[in-house]
């Protein structure tokens, strides 16, 4: 991978404390709960400073992933390494990893402090060292003035941060969050999310970090595993992700998509066919023709409603089917030959009132902003069309 | 890279790659501990019953069922077996019947002053199981103040219908606390659906209620049927001639000797007690499950007339158990109950029999077997429920196997395993904590496995990767969070304890005196007002007990509210 992230292992392999901490490397992880095979196949390294992501709806895999990275769960085939070493049959207490519970698990009848030595006096560590450590993690978390209140005083994000307080009080060398901010209101959350990118650049130490918030993920990670039914679907930096998904699937759940049945022709001109409208495309992969999807973000998409001057190539007709305030923006749900197409404007660019219902519109899908992927959309089967 | 406070500092600390770090130390301590559990439920459960077992088919040449044809043989042996079958169903029917009413009552019909009517009907729990029976001897005895002062009938109260009438008020607390529950639990929304379709209140009695309340019917039925079927005290105090089988063990030991045939009768009586015990706990789980979070008591709509006789009828029952602990209060009090009703504390001093001694023996052994009965259930609760140990359902097995197996039983088994070879413990006071500690080990670890049940299984992941060894884990973490369950239990295991009698029967030894078996000694030399006197000291003991369990409940009720939405 290049980019940021090699910027940073770059600068913490001038420290050698920095660099014992060793970068975590999945090959061919599944785990099969019964006949059930939660994860697939997962080949993964985590090099040392990099915050990466593991993005998916519930059941995707992501959590159990990182409980075998934990070491709550063994895996059923496939090695884990951490700085070289095979540590999959290792119990999490010898693996030195930090871990933030979805439900922060902190022991509510300890203080904060308390809550941030505890590992520390399990390492047998001196009352005074304890002392200093656990004064550096309240400043770094800015929990100084809660130190002596018990977890249920503590609102949401006092005992979110006291969480990781606890897991990176024992210097681990990765830290494992598992959806730590599902719990919290959105406006805390996103502070939060500030913060624990804050802490992780300052600390230089991998994350691992589960979520199904792909906001939150992008605006987060230096990487993003997006995962779905325990496999890997693609692997990569946020804009990578977001403007290049491998898979409808993908383009759908990072970010909002239209997904569009169509059939290729690799031209030239480039042509996707949707239904009887013919697209013009920039190139067709793999000069592959048939059965393909085209997915396009409702942002990417332009409208028109009424018979203006209409610039450019691909633009089709539809009806309005309805249209939703979403703030900043409107949501246009049209309906194009039977295909539902949504496209989100500012309300300023509108070029003349809002339509009625059922009202005429034009969308534009320009070739530019069109994703296509070589597969015919899923649960239809290939060449029905 | 640099911020501007200098927290970079902070970032590098030394790093700890202590991979060995006594997870291996831990895990020997684990198997230690589960070894250990092992071991001591195979010696003080297991081993005890199979001694039983074995005298019951020992003969002097090898194996012999003779001791079994012996039982059939012998027709006042043989007939303990109908008679106590006969007692428990009888008195299973009688107890469900009035149990079921009042639990209707107390759920069902907001009646002034219900939560009294609840708590009297619990006082049972906390007395010795054989005050029931001595209050009717006072009440109905030769001597009776009904029978013979009142009315001056020739009828006694000795007999199977003695029996029969003790069990039913001894039996009745519990079976109120399995019927209660599930009759508040059903939703009143049936009962509103079931109106709207014009469904008349017998057809809803008959398709809503008893349906619903079915699982705990069948529950509390074989649990007094188990409680009855094992039950020492009120037979032995008021069954006169009328000898049921655990009373037989005690016959047959205490009187003939005979610990072959003890051995018969302990056999043929742990197979209704133990088929009784596994039926209750099969409807018993499907009755906890069958009660749900969301439902909304149902009230039922009653006039004046059903109020006046839903309140006759629990003043009745309650007025029937105050008149009880009235009795063995005022039989305490008098100079001789019947002939002398001048008032006067000398049953109070107990100059024969023990005297306080023996209170304060029971105190001592109950105290023991309740404190580290309370901490080891909950250890091997955590064990079992946490770290999850192969063989762990064997081990939880023999932990519950005292619940099901009758006192007698339980009792003959210790004396015939502990007299001989390495562990010679009868007669001492070691033996008595242990068949206290065994004997109620049960409840202790369901209650305590409840609570851990209850904790977020994320605390123990933070636990274990944050490197915790299992004694800090279980000193630091499990005990303080567990505490209510952990006081529960030391609570329950000490008043069980103190009034149980039929175990500890054949435990006890001129320098173990125990205030259950002195009160039964008293009865058995017709010193029934000092009965009643040691009687009233005993519940005054447990309700000192109750009401600091209470006090220190309160007083650490401020710090426990739940963690996190998540973790409650």
């Amino acid at each position: 991978m290049a980019g940021p992230f090699q910027a940073v292992r770059s600068g913490a392999e001038g420290n050698p404390a920095e660099a014992a901490r060793g970068t975590l490397e999945l090959q061919g992880v599944s785990k099969a709960f019964g006949r059930v095979w939660a994860v697939r196949d997962v080949d993964l390294c985590v090099p040392q400073g990099e915050l990466v992501c593991l993005l998916g709806p519930s059941g995707c895999g992501k959590t159990t992933l990182l409980r075998l990275i934990a070491g709550f769960e063994r895996p059923t085939q496939g090695r884990i390494l951490h700085d070289g070493e095979a540590i999959e049959d290792l119990p999490p207490q010898a693996r030195n990893f930090g871990i933030v519970f979805q439900s922060y698990a902190l022991f509510p009848h300890l203080t904060v402090a308390q809550n941030i030595a505890f590992g520390l006096e399990n390492l047998r560590m001196p009352r005074r060292e304890v002392q200093a450590r656990v004064e550096e993690l309240l400043r770094l978390t800015d929990l100084a003035e809660s130190a002596g209140k018990r977890p249920p005083e503590l609102s949401g994000g006092q005992q979110q941060r006291t969480a990781i307080a606890r897991a990176l009080a024992p210097h681990p060398d990765i830290l494992l969050l598992d959806e730590p901010l599902s719990a919290l209101d959105a406006r805390i959350r996103v502070r939060l999310r500030g913060e624990i990118r804050r802490i992780q650049r300052d600390l230089g130490i991998a994350m691992v970090y589960v979520t199904h918030d792909q906001e939150e993920a992008l605006s987060l990670a230096d990487r993003v595993v997006v995962m779905e039914a325990g496999l890997v679907r693609q692997m990569g930096r946020p804009a990578e992700i977001y403007h290049s998904p491998r898979d409808p699937f993908v383009a759908d759940f990072v970010g909002a998509a239209n997904i569009l049945p169509c059939r290729l022709e690799a031209g030239p001109p480039p042509t996707a066919w949707v239904g009887r409208r013919r697209l013009t495309l920039l190139e067709v992969p793999e000069t592959r023709s048939g059965a393909a999807t085209l997915g396009i973000r409702p942002e990417r998409a332009r409208v028109l409603f009424g018979e203006a001057t209409r610039a450019g190539p691909n633009w089709l007709p539809g009806r309005v089917e309805g249209i939703t305030f979403l703030g900043a923006m409107l949501r246009v749900h049209a309906d194009v030959d039977g295909l539902p197409v949504h496209v989100d404007v500012s309300q300023h660019m509108l070029n003349s009132e809002l339509p009625p219902a059922g009202g005429p519109v034009w969308i534009q899908l320009p070739p530019e902003a069109l994703m296509v992927f070589p597969t015919a959309p899923p649960g239809e089967a290939d060449g029905s069309a | 890279m640099v911020p501007p406070d200098g927290r970079i500092a902070v970032a590098r600390g030394p790093a700890v790659r202590n991979r060995a770090s006594g997870w291996g130390a831990d895990r020997v301590a684990t198997l230690a501990t589960l070894l250990a559990f092992g071991l001591s439920l195979a010696t003080f459960v297991l081993y005890p019953l199979i001694e039983i077992l074995r005298r019951s088919v020992e003969g002097t040449a090898g194996l012999t069922i003779a001791h079994y044809a012996a039982f059939l043989k012998t027709p006042q042996v043989f007939a303990a077996l109908g008679r106590s079958l006969w007692i428990a169903c009888l008195s299973t029917v009688l107890t469900i019947l009035l149990a079921f009413a009042f639990a209707y009552i107390i759920a069902r019909i907001p009646l002034p002053g219900r939560r009294v009517y609840a708590k009297v009907a619990l006082l049972p729990l906390i007395s010795p199981s054989f005050v029931q029976a001595l209050a009717l001897i006072f009440l109905f005895g030769r001597n009776g103040l009904i029978t013979h002062h009142l009315l001056d009938v020739p009828w006694s109260i000795y007999g199977w219908h003695g029996i029969v009438i003790s069990e039913v008020f001894y039996c009745f607390p519990h079976a109120f606390l399995v019927l209660e529950p599930a009759l508040r639990s059903v939703d009143a929304r049936l009962y509103e659906a079931a109106a709207s379709l014009r469904t008349p209140w017998w057809r809803a009695f008959l398709r809503i209620t008893l349906p619903e309340a079915r699982y705990a019917l069948a529950s509390s039925s074989f649990l007094v049927f188990n409680l009855v079927i094992t039950d020492f005290g009120n037979p032995v105090i008021i069954g006169g001639s009328y000898s049921v089988l655990a009373t037989e063990i005690y016959t047959q030991v205490i009187g003939l000797q005979n610990f072959a045939m003890a051995s018969v009768v302990s056999v043929v009586l742990l197979v209704p007690a133990v088929g009784a015990f596994l039926l209750d706990n099969y409807f018993g789980r499907r009755a906890i499950a069958s009660i749900g979070g969301a439902a909304r008591p149902y009230i039922v709509p009653v006039g004046r007339l059903g109020r006046w006789l839903a309140v006759s009828f629990v003043g009745v029952v309650t007025a029937g158990i105050l008149l009880i602990y009235g009795t063995i209060l005022a039989a305490s009090l008098v100079r001789i109950w019947g002939y002398d009703f001048g008032l006067t504390l000398r049953h109070y001093r107990f100059d024969t029999a023990g005297g306080y001694g023996s209170i304060w023996m029971s105190v001592a052994l109950s105290g023991a077997a309740a404190v580290i009965g309370g901490l080891a259930t909950l250890v091997l609760a955590y064990l079992v429920e946490r770290r999850r140990p192969t063989g762990a359902w064997a081990l939880t097995l023999l932990a519950l196997i005292p619940a099901a197996v009758p006192g007698t039983v339980m009792g003959l088994g210790y004396v015939l395993a502990f007299n001989k070879g390495l562990l010679i413990l009868t007669g001492t006071a070691t033996i008595v904590v242990l068949s206290h500690l065994f004997r109620f080990f049960p409840l202790g670890l369901l209650t305590s496995r409840t609570k851990v049940k209850q904790l977020d299984p994320a605390l123990e992941e933070a636990c274990q990767s944050l490197r915790t060894p299992l004694w800090r884990i279980l000193v630091r973490v499990i005990f303080p969070l567990a505490r209510p369950a952990v006081a529960a239990s030391i609570i329950y295991i000490f008043i069980r304890s103190m009034v149980t009698l039929s175990a500890v029967i054949f435990l006890v030894s001129p320098d173990i005196s125990l205030a259950a078996v002195s009160i039964m000694l008293l009865v058995n030399d017709g010193k029934l007002n000092a009965a009643a006197a040691m009687s009233v000291v005993v519940v005054l003991v447990i309700l000192v007990v109750l009401g600091i369990g209470e006090v220190i409940a309160r007083a650490r009720g401020r710090d426990q509210r739940p963690a996190h939405p998540a973790a409650a």
